[in-house]
């Protein structure tokens, strides 16, 4: 609250002046944080350059591959492969993010003016009922047949 | 009951899903379209009088919602009317083209509303995600591939502007400690000095200047226009930018009474760019839809010109001018879908000695045409007179005068249509298929465009009216 207090100040051009010692501490805290977020960004690229073999035959003069795993790639990066699994990725998706919608009402269902009765069972029902047409609708469209999907027109 | 029409509408949205699980279902999808929009229409019609707010204050039904209701929802049967065949969508994916269009109508009558701004925000979201998904519908058929290139543009500008203004909305609740839209306004006139409160009412501005097509905001509209099919255009130019002006009208509202100044200052701007950038880019197209999608810009631009005024009057005058669009535009693509043969863009060209071919859609086209000029005694006459005469007495002179010298521009590269249609020799281009539908359709935009225009005082009244209740 006295955050939100200072902030508003802050917007409304008020100059501060109480800047407590809780707020310095905050600002400790956050630049803490700064710094160890950008670690994490930058560490990996130091650790790489110090740690890593840069004379040996796997890896001289390999820049220009499009994947560096130590093999010869063979043929062209531009094939066509097998979307289907891509839909069934997609599928898993849509019923994850039902499962994502259900938290928030877990948190509250036994809460206050939630708590109990038929109705929010219901709704709730309802709503998990109407994100899973799009299974449905995957379903009867055919995404879960796996075959390979031939397109003529391509 | 105030909530009846809208669950009407999203049972109907309901059994349009079913039917799409079907093959090959797209008359029967149509007809529900068309049963759907009529209903709702009906249902918002008996409710207009009704007033009310739902779901904790997040929704209001009031006089000002349910009017805007009832022009979506017509608005969405007369698009599935004018392109009932749907010549360029694919037959595979029909059903689901409907149920898009109706989920689109969905948001938007959502939208008009919300009362709240996390609830405008998701009621946006929704009629955007349907229309994104519209644009990549097109039958590649006719050769035309240019539907993935629109699609793609249109859902990254669509997200950038949806990012700016959630960016907005943020800086609301972190002003006012609210969302509600009352609450906002009342929050937000007792620190009209701040300018962090300009910028977030501008940044939540920039997502419906996107929807409408507003200058700096425009970058999606010529190739969204002229990727997306026949059908799919006719929708996205109509139906979706009257949901805008009507929400638009809330926002500016937030930023009254106080410190206006730099609101006028930013709509005036962005009502002078948009119309210069239209007009004189519509003037080198050849194709129909784009030249129509630059012309939206420059329309776009004068509905900004009622809306600097910043009073009822205004916004009653921008909301007469945006349904006289819709009619207008709506006129213009019955002939687009007609004179396409097999779903294909229409050139200018493809037009010629339309008045051989089918007499009657080259009249639909004069007469929508003449209107979208500025020509009595047609809507967009009356629509543009008054704005003027409003800003005028508003004191925006030089703004009078810019959109004075704009509607002579737009003159030009409107009446060049119709000279090709009427002047020209029709050479071995087939006669055009005049079917009962288009010929009902036709008279009753006519009439109407023509009606409007002679007695605009019904729809002032009503417009009026409904601007009274928001403010």
């Amino acid at each position: 609250m006295e955050g939100e207090f200072q902030w508003r100040m802050f917007l409304k051009g008020v100059n501060v002046v109480d800047m407590s010692v809780t707020s310095i501490g905050d600002l400790l805290y956050v630049t803490l944080f700064f710094f160890g977020g950008l670690g994490f960004c930058l560490g990996p690229f130091l650790a790489v350059f110090l740690l890593s073999p840069k004379k040996t035959r796997n890896i001289d003069n390999k820049t220009g591959q499009f994947i560096e795993c130590g093999m010869e790639p063979i043929g062209s990066a531009w094939i066509r492969y097998g979307v289907v699994y891509y839909l069934y990725a997609l599928m898993f998706l849509a019923f994850d993010v039902d499962v994502l919608f259900l938290f928030p009402v877990a948190m509250a269902y036994n809460q206050g003016q939630f708590a109990g009765g038929m109705r929010d069972f219901i709704e709730v029902f309802i709503f998990v009922g109407i994100l899973s047409l799009a299974l449905v609708y995957a379903w009867k469209k055919g995404v879960f047949k796996w075959d390979r999907k031939v397109y003529q027109n391509q | 009951m105030l909530f009846l029409p809208e669950l009407f509408l999203l049972g109907g949205s309901l059994i349009l899903f079913f039917i799409t699980l079907g093959d090959e279902k797209g008359a029967l999808a149509k007809n529900v379209t068309i049963a759907i929009g009529l209903g709702m229409a009906l249902l918002c019609y008996m409710s207009i009088d009704k007033q009310g707010t739902l779901f904790y204050t997040a929704y209001k039904v009031d006089y000002f919602s349910q009017f805007f209701k009832i022009i979506i929802s017509l608005g969405l049967v007369a698009v599935v009317i004018l392109t009932s065949d749907m010549k360029g969508i694919n037959a595979k994916v029909k059903p689901e083209y409907y149920l898009f269009m109706t989920l689109s109508c969905l948001g938007l009558v959502f939208l008009v509303s919300a009362n709240e701004l996390i609830t405008i925000f998701i009621s946006l979201e929704l009629s955007s995600y349907a229309l994104y998904l519209m644009v990549p519908m097109r039958d590649d058929a006719t050769g035309e591939i240019k539907q993935m290139e629109a699609a793609i543009k249109y859902i990254m500008f669509g997200v950038l502007s949806t990012g700016a203004m959630l960016f907005g909305t943020s800086y609301v609740y972190g002003l006012t400690g609210s969302t509600s839209l009352p609450e906002v306004v009342m929050a937000l006139s007792s620190m009209s000095d701040n300018p962090i409160s300009y910028l977030a009412v501008f940044l939540i501005l920039i997502g419906f200047f996107y929807k409408l097509a507003i200058f700096p905001f425009h970058f999606w509209v010529p190739d969204v226009y002229e990727g997306a099919a026949n059908a799919t255009t006719a929708f996205i130019a109509t139906v979706p930018k009257v949901g805008a002006v009507a929400i638009m009208v809330k926002i500016v509202l937030m930023a009254n009474p106080n410190g206006a100044d730099w609101l006028i200052l930013m709509l005036s701007i962005a009502a002078v760019s948009s119309m210069f950038y239209g007009n004189l880019s519509a003037l080198v197209q050849t194709d129909i839809k784009r030249m129509l999608g630059f012309s939206g810009i420059a329309h776009a631009g004068f509905i900004l010109v009622g809306m600097v005024t910043l009073d009822e009057l205004g916004f009653a005058r921008a909301m007469y001018y945006i349904i006289g669009y819709v009619l207008m535009n709506l006129a213009c693509f019955l002939v687009i879908c007609a004179v396409s043969q097999k779903g294909e863009n229409v050139s200018r060209d493809d037009l010629k000695g339309l008045y051989k071919r089918a007499p009657f859609l080259a009249l639909v086209l004069l007469v929508s045409m003449f209107a979208m000029a500025g020509i009595p005694p047609f809507v967009g006459f009356a629509g543009k007179f008054m704005l003027l005469i409003g800003a005028l007495k508003a004191g925006h002179l030089v703004l009078v005068i810019l959109a004075a010298i704009n509607t002579a521009i737009a003159i030009y590269y409107y009446l060049s249509v119709v000279r090709v249609a009427f002047t020209s020799d029709p050479g071995d281009r087939p006669d055009v298929e005049v079917r009962g539908s288009m010929w009902a359709m036709g008279l009753v935009l006519m009439a109407l465009i023509l009606y409007l225009g002679v007695a605009p005082d019904t729809l002032m009244a009503i417009t009026q009216k409904a601007v009274q209740v928001v403010m």
